[in-house]
């Protein structure tokens, strides 16, 4: 075997991965669209509903906690069967005062948890925080959503299975219309709740729990041992932890919320960066104890927890595929070398790069916001950067190690809402809701 | 407040429960939320996207003669008008027994990079990835971009400073592969487009417009661009084959591919209905 076998053969080898990932995106964009919709919770609207604590994590939210305390505030869900606890871990602007004027204000439906010391980090505060409640079921958001009134019954209702033991609601960013990649984050979110998100519910595969709108099972939270403090994507984590458990993660299509992506590349290249890491890090827990196929699992979850755990991993793959192909084109490999040869090159050139457009385009068609496909061509431009952010993240140390270096902590996204937010819940149109 | 499209469909199936469910308390129809909508899988909705895409696949292959033929015409009236050779060369592709067809491309010779080419690539080069660091933040994609362009220039120096003649790929060879790989692609667009838009709720006219479209652009694209390629190549020499290759090849026609495929997707259908534009509508 030359050095040029070699290369050819690894080439191949991602190749078939990025196939693997091609036939995945055209089979949920598929199911989307023609298979059997699966929303089994719903429609139910008069239940004995459960006492729940919604948790709102915190590190320096003033522009946005007011709104997001409104917001929970204007819920249909029954006043008695609820409260809100704001975490505040040491934030260092007017946060705490908010969260405390809005404790003065509603006694007993805002009990603010109020972090000093111990580990910094979301998941920590979430531990720190849901072992002091004795509610039955725990929804938690991130302080810049902006729940519908209508979103905790939503969300709470599919904790009526027994089974379930969490729950997801989909994310709709409300800042689209600020920059070329608020619009292009927004194509991005449609593609990834209203065609992977709900073609995983569809398949009975393994939708997953976001974190920033949805819920956990206080029973089954304590059966997997808590929230991890460790971990760098507590919901990641979470989701695989409960699925080896034996719980059932829904994931609730019609239950919106809406969030505030971000407006600037640098602030997003953070983001995705830190959603990498914590994904690999499930990826080194979970991956191989998913792929000894437990007993309760199905292939198809299987291969599917698989496949989302390595999503981010696909990047660098990709970035190698590059480089390989690089190799072996000044080594004189014949690319144009028969018609077959050229045929495959020309398919997948053609049908693997249009696959992820494909699912994309669907959901914005499906959520009928026309003329926002027609930016199709420029998701391009987000892929790229996509691309080497997240390969820079997967290949740094922090990816892999158990902990990060010097320990967990507040990884923020920032704020862009002026003042503290809307008064009364939701966006208005003018404030640049869907489209 | 629904769109004619489905406001006609259910006034023809009105007698249909599920349909009726759906009637406001004036006759309206209560829109599905976004959640919900799906289309049917009807056995005419799947023969139309099959017999579409192998009617569309077999006629462009039936078609390629002559779109070679027309490259060919294109091609012999602009590589003179650049200074290049008058002679076009012709590579043959044989489709099992039933179909011959010639592929044109220009006769242009990619020289070795001698010392004036390595100035004037390898100074691009350095400028562009200079230019990278002066664009701003808020166009970051633009400045990857250079970068990249910059990186996979940059190899291909590397690979000429320490190789020796000849190139694997000759110009004429790479050109002629070029535009052979893109009549495959010119095939292949209605097989994308059968699971990729003929399954929608697009009408007849519209699925074969934008089939029309993509094919007719693509083949007016291919020979102008492996045209610039040969040009390129013999006036830069070697030195720049390899990111007209790889990153100015096959990703244009895919890029023009989604650009048009974009726009139709936008286009008005007769069962998805668009949502206003209050977030109220989704409650």
């Amino acid at each position: 075997m030359t050095p040029r076998d070699v290369v050819a053969l690894a080439l191949w080898v991602v190749v078939a991965i990025l196939v693997i990932y091609t036939i995945r995106h055209y089979i949920f964009t598929l199911n989307r669209v023609f298979g059997r919709h699966r929303q089994p919770y719903v429609d139910i609207g008069v239940a004995d509903w459960p006492v729940v604590a919604v948790f709102v994590p915190c590190h320096n939210e003033e522009r946005v906690i007011a709104g997001m305390l409104e917001a929970l505030l204007a819920s249909d869900y029954p006043a008695h069967r609820y409260h809100i606890v704001p975490i505040d871990d040491r934030s260092t602007d007017r946060t705490r005062a908010i969260i405390e004027d809005f404790a003065t204000r509603y006694p007993g439906r805002v009990r603010p948890h109020l972090r000093d010391e111990g580990k910094p980090g979301k998941a920590a505060a979430l531990l720190d925080a849901t072992s002091r409640s004795d509610a039955e079921i725990f929804l938690v958001f991130d302080a810049d959503y902006l729940p519908g009134p209508n979103l905790l019954r939503q969300l709470v209702a599919p904790f009526l299975d027994p089974e379930v033991g969490a729950t997801m609601g989909r994310v709709v960013p409300h800042n689209l219309n600020r920059t070329l990649l608020t619009r292009l984050l927004d194509l991005e979110r449609s593609g990834g709740y209203q065609v992977d998100q709900q073609a995983r519910m569809n398949l009975d595969l393994i939708p997953q729990y976001g974190g920033t709108v949805g819920g956990v099972r206080r029973t089954a939270l304590l059966d997997v041992g808590n929230w991890d403090d460790d971990s760098l994507a507590e919901d990641t984590d979470m989701t695989y932890r409960l699925i080896l458990r034996g719980w059932r993660v829904v994931y609730q299509n019609r239950s919106e919320c809406y969030e505030e992506v971000p407006e600037t590349w640098p602030t997003r290249i953070r983001q995705i960066q830190r959603w990498a890491r914590g994904h690999n890090q499930c990826f080194r827990r979970y991956g191989f104890r998913l792929l000894r196929f437990p007993s309760h699992l199905r292939v198809g979850q299987v291969l599917d927890g698989v496949l989302l755990l390595g999503v981010f991993a696909v990047a660098p793959v990709l970035l190698l595929g590059w480089a390989l192909a690089t190799a072996l084109y000044f080594m004189g490999y014949p690319v144009h070398q028969g018609i077959i040869v050229l045929f495959a090159v020309a398919s997948y050139a053609t049908l693997g790069n249009f696959a992820a457009f494909f699912e994309v385009a669907t959901a914005a068609r499906l959520d009928g916001s026309r003329n926002r496909i027609r930016l199709l061509p420029f998701l391009a431009l987000g892929f790229l950067v996509n691309l080497l952010a997240i390969s820079r993240a997967t290949l740094s140390r922090r990816s892999w190690l158990k902990v990060g270096p010097g320990g967990p902590r507040w990884e923020k996204t920032e704020r862009y809402r002026p003042g503290n937010g809307p008064r009364n819940g939701p966006p208005s149109a003018d404030a640049g809701g869907p489209r | 407040m629904a769109s004619s499209g489905i406001g006609s469909l259910l006034d023809r199936l009105t007698d249909r429960p599920a349909q009726a469910a759906r009637r406001g308390a004036r006759g309206a129809i209560i829109p599905k939320h976004r959640a919900m909508i799906q289309l049917a899988w009807t056995p005419r909705r799947a023969a139309r996207a099959v017999v579409l895409a192998l009617a569309g696949f077999l006629a462009v292959v039936a078609g390629l003669p002559v779109i070679g033929r027309l490259w060919g015409r294109l091609l012999g009236w602009l590589v003179p008008a650049i200074g290049g050779p008058a002679e076009l060369g012709w590579h043959t592709v044989d489709v099992g027994t039933v179909l011959r067809i010639g592929v044109p491309y220009p006769l242009f010779q990619g020289p070795w990079p001698e010392p004036r080419h390595w100035v004037v690539v390898g100074g691009a080069t350095v400028l562009t990835l200079l230019v990278s660091f002066l664009v701003p933040a808020r166009f970051l994609p633009a400045r990857y971009f250079l970068r990249f362009v910059a990186a996979v220039q940059a190899v291909s120096l590397g690979y000429f400073a320490f190789a020796s003649p000849p190139f694997p790929y000759p110009l004429p060879g790479y050109i002629a592969g070029l535009l052979t790989a893109g009549m495959a692609v010119l095939a292949l667009v209605p097989v994308a487009l059968g699971f990729g838009f003929y399954i929608f709720d697009h009408s007849l006219p519209r699925q074969l417009a934008l089939t029309a479209m993509i094919v007719g652009h693509l083949a007016v694209l291919l020979p102008l661009q492996g045209l610039l390629h040969a040009y390129l190549t013999a006036r830069l020499s070697l030195l720049v084959q390899p990111p007209l290759f790889f990153i100015f090849g096959l990703l244009v026609e895919v890029v023009v591919f989604v650009g048009l495929y974009g726009w139709a997707m936008s286009w008005e259908g007769q069962e998805i209905p668009e949502v206003g534009a209050s977030p109220e509508t989704y409650r």
